[in-house]
């Protein structure tokens, strides 16, 4: 049985009689079965398609060979267009780094505009969900992994398999970061007025505990948390929530920091074509003005160097170090008597230990010049060495930002 | 009309071969028509520690934006860069983002969220941020030197400030030679003076 043919609105139509403010007000009235708003998008997507029509990522998705039922300017449109142009209406306003139809028609001087505008939004969105769909899948296998190290049987804590609960066992890490932690030191603080508190003091402890950046040489992905970061996740975690721990909780918290961790990843290249189209976002000319000639290479220095410092970083740095390194700073805990408070020792202990962590960072910061630490040229290393003292410094000013929380 | 402050304009500079196209927040009118104007970004996953999230009930648009507190231009009303008023921030709001800048409290804007901090220079936020810097510097251009102070941010090295703002690493070995940027700052350009502070203060 054939279906009857859905006329679009066409194109002369739109560019020449129908108004911005027209597609607002049938927006605001009929998002969702706007023949309108599908009309542009249709239009839109056969002018993206055209221009991309060699794009193998383009056919590999979209590659009905099909006709739809569909028809625009006198033309039946090919179904690959309408996934095309319903794919798209999804991610308007909905997908991070597409604009909504709303925000298009306030940066558009007219119909035109809007619908080149929306052009461009369309080539945006396609890169921009195929990145988040890797994300999930990178931020899922964490999760799979940390799922395995709670089926095991560990020294921390427990779970049921089919329990959402994670009984905390008061291992030695648990005690450890207990009586490290200014926070937690007095039962008695830890009533969150709400759940939103709640939540909050679980991302800022959980957000401390130290990721992998990619090696931009190596092909294959590196995991974002160790196995014993996973574990101490969990830990951590168990103390801000001690005696039980819900797992979808931690899970929903892990989720947002790994949500973050993605936004901070490195821009791809393919995400740096230019579209003649429409006004410039927010990446479109750096190409030409933040680097040299040799773009995509000095941008790899940077990422392999932000490698190295993440690794040194980790390797050298524990909580500890870098609290005393922030008091020496003057980034947190400007006196020792606020370090000491901090770190649940004395005065004289704490300065001894902040003396002791300054020693420590001039002595590996020697070694980096040295090039100690990294396979990069003698010439570099004075600049490496530079850029991991920087990098240090607004390591350290995150990992403390937040540490006050609002308890009852 | 000419823009009021607190209100959410379009600019649009297509004197150079690229077309910028950016929102904008009317931060401050100052004498001889110069506009103050905050640079907007609706792309929230570029939102850093110095970007302000704003919403509905928080201003008047059907869609979120990010309102940059370090990324300042300034621009003359008779620029003709000034395209179309789109909307307004509620008065709350701007006094929020008017303690952040000029004080004295800046913890009048803790009802607003803020994007993660910035640490590595790899992070496409750090890229996007790098760029918006330039864009305030071609909106700007007609504004005499303003904006120019922003190319260095990440090489300023703070050492007669506010302890506060800043600090020194006295105790590096002189192996790590840290070049000082001079930052000479006009009388007419204490307002990005003030920015820069508030950039390094929130980890930019």
């Amino acid at each position: 049985m054939s279906l009857e043919n859905i006329n679009l609105i066409g194109k002369e139509q739109i560019i020449n009689t129908i108004s911005l403010d027209d597609i607002k007000d049938d927006l605001t009235n009929n998002l969702k079965d706007s023949n309108l708003i599908f009309s542009i998008l249709v239009l839109a997507s056969r002018n993206f398609y055209s221009k991309n029509k060699n794009s193998v990522y383009l056919s590999n998705k979209y590659n009905e060979t099909s006709k739809s039922n569909f028809v625009q300017d006198g033309k039946v449109i090919d179904d690959n267009i309408i996934s095309l142009a319903s794919d798209s209406f999804t991610y308007f306003g909905n997908l991070s780094g597409v604009s909504s139809f709303y925000e298009l028609i306030d940066l558009s001087n007219n119909t035109q505009d809007f619908v080149n505008l929306v052009r461009h939004n369309i080539g945006k969105g396609l890169s921009l969900n195929e990145r988040q769909n890797v994300n999930r899948n990178y931020a899922d296998s964490e999760i799979k992994r940390l799922d395995k190290i709670l089926k095991s049987n560990q020294e921390c804590f427990h779970k049921d398999e089919d329990s959402d609960e994670i009984i905390c066992k008061k291992c030695n890490q648990f005690k450890s970061f207990k009586e490290s932690s200014a926070l937690f030191k007095d039962e008695t603080i830890k009533n969150f007025a709400n759940e939103s508190l709640f939540e909050q003091a679980l991302y800022i402890e959980l957000n401390k505990v130290p990721r992998n950046l990619q090696n931009p040489n190596n092909k294959k992905r590196t995991p974002v948390y160790s196995a014993k970061e996973l574990v101490l996740l969990v830990v951590r975690a168990c103390v801000v929530s001690f005696p039980t721990l819900s797992y979808s909780k931690l899970k929903k918290i892990i989720y947002k920091i790994l949500d973050n961790y993605h936004n901070s990843s490195p821009i791809y290249i393919e995400e740096k074509k230019h579209d003649e189209s429409g006004s410039l976002d927010y990446f479109e000319f750096y190409e030409t003005s933040l680097f040299g000639e040799n773009r995509d290479e000095d941008y790899k220095v940077i990422e392999l160097m932000d490698f190295n410092v993440n690794k040194i970083i980790k390797e050298n740095f524990d909580e500890v170090k870098l609290a005393c390194i922030a008091s020496e700073m003057k980034i947190a805990f400007k006196t020792n008597r606020e370090l000491a408070e901090y770190l649940n020792k004395s005065e004289e202990t704490a300065r001894n230990l902040k003396n002791q962590s300054i020693e420590e960072m001039r002595k590996l910061i020697n070694e980096i010049s040295n090039g100690a630490h990294t396979d990069f040229n003698q010439e570099d290393l004075e600049y490496f060495a530079k850029h991991f003292t920087g990098t240090l410094v607004r390591y350290i000013q995150s990992f403390f930002s937040e540490d006050v929380v609002n308890v009852t | 009309m000419l823009p009021k402050e607190r209100e959410l304009w379009v600019v649009n500079n297509s004197d150079s071969k690229h077309n910028l196209v950016r929102t904008v927040l009317i931060y401050k009118k100052n004498k001889q028509d110069l506009t103050e104007v905050l640079l907007c970004n609706s792309d929230l996953s570029l939102a850093t520690s110095t970007t302000l999230i704003v919403g509905e009930p928080n201003l008047s648009l059907k869609y979120s934006i990010g309102i940059n507190v370090d990324l300042l231009a300034n621009i003359y009303d008779s620029d003709g860069q000034f395209v179309r008023k789109i909307g307004e921030v509620t008065k709350d709001t701007f006094n929020a983002i008017r303690n952040i800048i000029d004080g004295p409290d800046p913890k009048k804007a803790d009802f607003l969220a803020k994007g993660e901090k910035l640490i590595f220079k790899s992070d496409r936020r750090w890229v996007s941020k790098k760029n918006e810097i330039l864009v305030s510097q071609l909106l700007s251009k007609n504004a005499h030197h303003v904006g120019e102070l922003f190319a260095d941010i990440d090489e300023v090295l703070i050492s007669n400030t506010d302890p506060e703002l800043g600090y020194i690493i006295e105790n590096l070995p002189h192996k790590v030679s840290f070049e000082e940027t001079v930052v000479q700052i006009d009388e007419n350009l204490y307002k990005i003076e003030k920015h820069e502070k508030i950039a390094i203060a929130m980890g930019i």
